[in-house]
């Protein structure tokens, strides 16, 4: 329930319906992804390495004898790592033909956003690319990420 | 329907092309030529009616030329000569062609008129020269069949359980079109109600002739009644008249009634083809689907197994034991499993060796070189992937070993060889695996040429070509950009040769070996695993992280104390047997930390092949186990040096490394 209309080359996203999203964080930041595009929310789980690939690919997982990759938000955001906590976890999310996990620091809340404004050029650090729009709460600013150039990125 | 036939139709041709494949190889070879003629004739005649009957009309020309050119070498009309032969070969790789225009479905776009003509001409020129041959296939039309042995046997298997055995004659409606169809659906609902024993004209030859008679007789046997047959018979479409008879039980007074011509074109019955086991169509993707669920129960029996291992160590009550019996039961199933999943889709090499001779005659003919052909073992049994996956390696093995490997005859002779090269191509099982030798007995590979080639490239340095010892220096053959062959000839050697062969066979999680007598001859072994879904793999640690090495990749392990380690030139080698082996610490090459030098020895693993051998340090082994290979999926792609992951028995990813990898990666950076 989504209306896209471009005005000046800048696609503003309204949201007409009430769409869902999860929101999560990574320290302060706030972020949010379409509940669609998840396939499950789990638990941090022993991730094995993989030699000589970005940084940001932390490994893979054994999700139910699947291999799932996994990617830190955090790396990706350019912050530096920290320890796994008891809130950490990892967003499992379709995209395309893959499954892939995305660690962040903790899942907050679903949420709707009845104003998102489109996104800047940058914005918290990191490249507005990434994001579909800002969607704008009484408890701050919540980046909407655009999965599509999240995980794109990576494979360059 | 049509699409079935098709098909089936195709089965038959690609068994029919195999067959006379073999068979003028073979006439090539023998001087007893008229049995192979014959079945060389048989397999056009049988092509030419099936090919009409499917209404491919260039094939049944092309056959048909071919049917007119040999029978008149079965009648000696034409002397086999080997401008028959090539005549022949060219027929058959037309044919291929047309083959494989049925498959795509195209509307023919090979163009046969050449090669037709050029049959034709052949049977002309033959006849003008042998002049009074006279015998010609009308003629032999009218000769009085009699019923063959395998019909007087059906016909008293008939009597015996009770049934009946009756002369059909049935006229067709003069209106009907397509005689030859009608026929055909006339003798296929015989079918569905008893057995046909004999038809006349014969139902093979019907659909090649222009004029089909209207006129037709089948013997019949059936449980049915006289009475009924009529009736059936009759009640079938554009069927104006029929008449049925009873066959006279005295063998000897068997008669058909004199109402048809007929036409015999096989003077020999044809053979009898053994009884087929019964089979069905499976297709690929549903066994690969069966394949990976095995894979998953491979997976979840390690962890079940895992499980059963940490309890008994907690607590030791009966239930544990129970779940270990358990455990053991279903590892004994799902091996069980495993192994009939895996023989379902293995297929015997022969498929890939068959098509070998016909190679080698092109190639030997090319080269102007003798040679004879040895093939064993085509009954050894592997993945069809890997069949296919093998093929090319294959091919340009037995391309080099007869394009360089084996001598001219002369060069032979003066070497005080026969005249005659052998190439040996051999397939067998090994251990848990196959393994696959071609060899010849030709020059062998001189160190010494390979040296200076090496050097001529830049490959080498004069400094260290004159370190490396000759196998090293035979061992160069694989390496990128090498190839000996002084003149690039178009059989073998673009200079993409030994190390492509290699690095395929190497993915396959298969070793090659050289082995080679400089003027006797050489050796290459392929082996392989049986499979490529589920392996086994060595675990071992590197660090904290558990990795795995295929266990085909490993040639051995052995662990020596620290103070064997040398240096060379900054490398880290060992000496085993008097091979200079280099260590490779992963760790570096992974970014993970080497394992302190505190214990006095150092595990190895020596992995690789001929070219090249590596030990690969490694902290810890883990033992031994089946992995299934799963890959890393798209989204991580390809990495360097690993070539999938693995669930283990504790619910963990592990690496699986690639050994072809590791020793490229180690290669480009000694290049550097």
């Amino acid at each position: 329930m989504r209306r896209l209309r471009r005005e000046a080359g800048v696609e503003i996203v309204q949201a007409a319906g009430q769409e869902q999203y999860i929101e999560f964080a990574i320290e302060r930041e706030q972020y949010a992804i379409r509940i669609q595009d998840i396939h499950e929310i789990i638990k941090i789980q022993d991730i094995t390495e993989i030699p000589n690939v970005t940084p940001y690919v932390k490994g893979v997982i054994n999700l139910r004898g699947k291999i799932v990759p996994v990617i830190s938000l955090r790396r990706l955001c350019q912050l530096p790592d920290k320890d796994y906590t008891r809130t950490t976890r990892i967003i499992v999310v379709h995209h395309q033909e893959d499954t892939v996990g995305i660690i962040v620091d903790r899942v907050n809340k679903v949420a709707t956003y009845p104003d998102i404004q489109p996104p800047p050029e940058r914005a918290l650090g990191i490249d507005g690319n990434y994001f579909a729009g800002i969607g704008i709460t009484d408890s701050g600013l919540v980046g909407i990420l655009k999965l599509d150039e999240v995980l794109l990125r990576e494979q360059e | 329907m049509l699409s079935e036939y098709r098909e089936v139709f195709l089965e038959e041709l690609e068994e029919q092309l195999q067959l006379m494949d073999d068979v003028i190889l073979q006439l090539e070879q023998e001087d007893e030529t008229e049995r192979v003629v014959q079945s060389l004739f048989r397999a056009a005649h049988t092509l030419k009616g099936s090919s009409a009957a499917m209404g491919y009309e260039e094939m049944k020309q092309l056959t048909h030329e071919m049917e007119h050119l040999l029978d008149q070498v079965r009648r000696n009309a034409l002397a086999v000569s080997s401008a028959l032969i090539d005549l022949l070969f060219k027929s058959l790789d037309c044919l291929k062609e047309l083959k494989k225009d049925i498959v795509r479905s195209d509307d023919s776009v090979t163009d046969i008129s050449g090669c037709v003509a050029e049959l034709q001409s052949f049977a002309a020129s033959s006849q003008a020269a042998g002049a009074a041959s006279p015998a010609c296939e009308e003629q032999e039309a009218f000769c009085s069949p009699e019923l063959g042995s395998d019909t007087m046997m059906k016909i008293q298997e008939a009597h015996d359980s009770g049934a009946g055995v009756y002369w059909i004659h049935l006229t067709l409606s003069s209106e009907c079109v397509i005689r030859g169809a009608r026929l055909y659906v006339i003798h296929s609902s015989l079918c569905g109600h008893g057995e046909v024993l004999l038809s006349e004209p014969d139902m093979e030859s019907l659909a090649e002739r222009e004029d089909v008679p209207l006129a037709v007789a089948f013997l019949y046997t059936g449980h049915q009644s006289r009475e009924e047959l009529r009736e059936m018979v009759a009640s079938l479409t554009e069927v104006a008249a029929v008449a049925v008879e009873p066959l006279r039980n005295d063998p000897d007074t068997i008669s058909r009634g004199a109402v048809v011509q007929e036409k015999v074109v096989n003077e020999d019955q044809p053979p009898v083809k053994p009884a087929k086991s019964q089979t069905i169509r499976v297709s690929v993707e549903r066994l690969d689907h069966l394949m990976n669920l095995v894979g998953e129960l491979v997976i979840d029996h390690t962890r079940i197994h895992q499980v059963e291992r940490t309890q008994r160590s907690r607590l030791s009550d009966d239930s544990v034991n129970e779940l270990g019996q358990i455990s053991d039961h279903l590892s004994r199933i799902i091996s069980d499993l495993q192994e009939s999943v895996m023989k379902a889709r293995m297929l015997p090499i022969e498929q890939l060796f068959n098509r070998f001779p016909r190679m080698i005659r092109d190639l030997t003919r090319d080269l102007g070189k003798e040679l004879e052909l040895v093939i064993e073992g085509k009954d050894t049994e592997l993945d069809r992937t890997l069949i296919e996956e093998i093929a090319d390696p294959l091919i340009h093995l037995i391309r080099n070993a007869v394009d360089h490997g084996i001598e001219k005859p002369e060069q032979r002779m003066q070497a005080g060889k026969s005249r005659k090269g052998t190439l040996q191509i051999r397939a067998a099982h090994e251990d848990n695996g196959v393994v696959i030798y071609v060899e010849d007995d030709g020059a062998g590979i001189d160190p010494a040429r390979m040296r200076q080639s090496a050097l001529a490239k830049g490959l080498l340095t004069s400094e260290e070509a004159g370190l490396i010892s000759d196998r090293d220096a035979i061992e160069l053959i694989f390496r990128p950009g090498f190839s000996t062959a002084s003149v690039v000839s178009d059989v073998s050697g673009r200079g993409v040769g030994m190390d492509i062969v290699r690095s395929h066979i190497e993915k396959l999680n298969g070793l090659i070996d050289i082995d080679t007598v400089l003027g006797q001859g050489t050796r290459f072994k392929i082996k392989l695993p049986l499979t490529l879904a589920i392996i086994i793999g060595l675990l071992v640690k590197l660090h904290e992280q558990t990795y795995i090495i295929p266990m085909s990749n490993i040639t051995e392990i052995v662990r020596i104390p620290y103070h064997d380690i040398q240096t060379v030139r900054g490398q880290s080698v060992i000496l085993l047997r008097s091979q200079v082996i280099p260590i490779i610490w992963l760790h570096d090459h992974f970014n993970i930390p080497r394992s302190e030098q505190s214990k006095s020895h150092i595990q190895l693993v020596i992995v690789g092949s001929a070219e090249k051998r590596l030990a690969l340090a490694v902290d810890a082994l883990m033992g031994n186990q089946e992995i299934v290979i799963k890959t890393l999926g798209s989204y991580v792609g390809k990495v360097d040096c690993i070539a999938g992951s693995t669930i283990l028995g504790d619910g963990k990813v592990a690496l699986i490394l690639e050994v072809s990898g590791i020793i490229n990666h180690v290669g480009r950076r000694s290049a550097l």
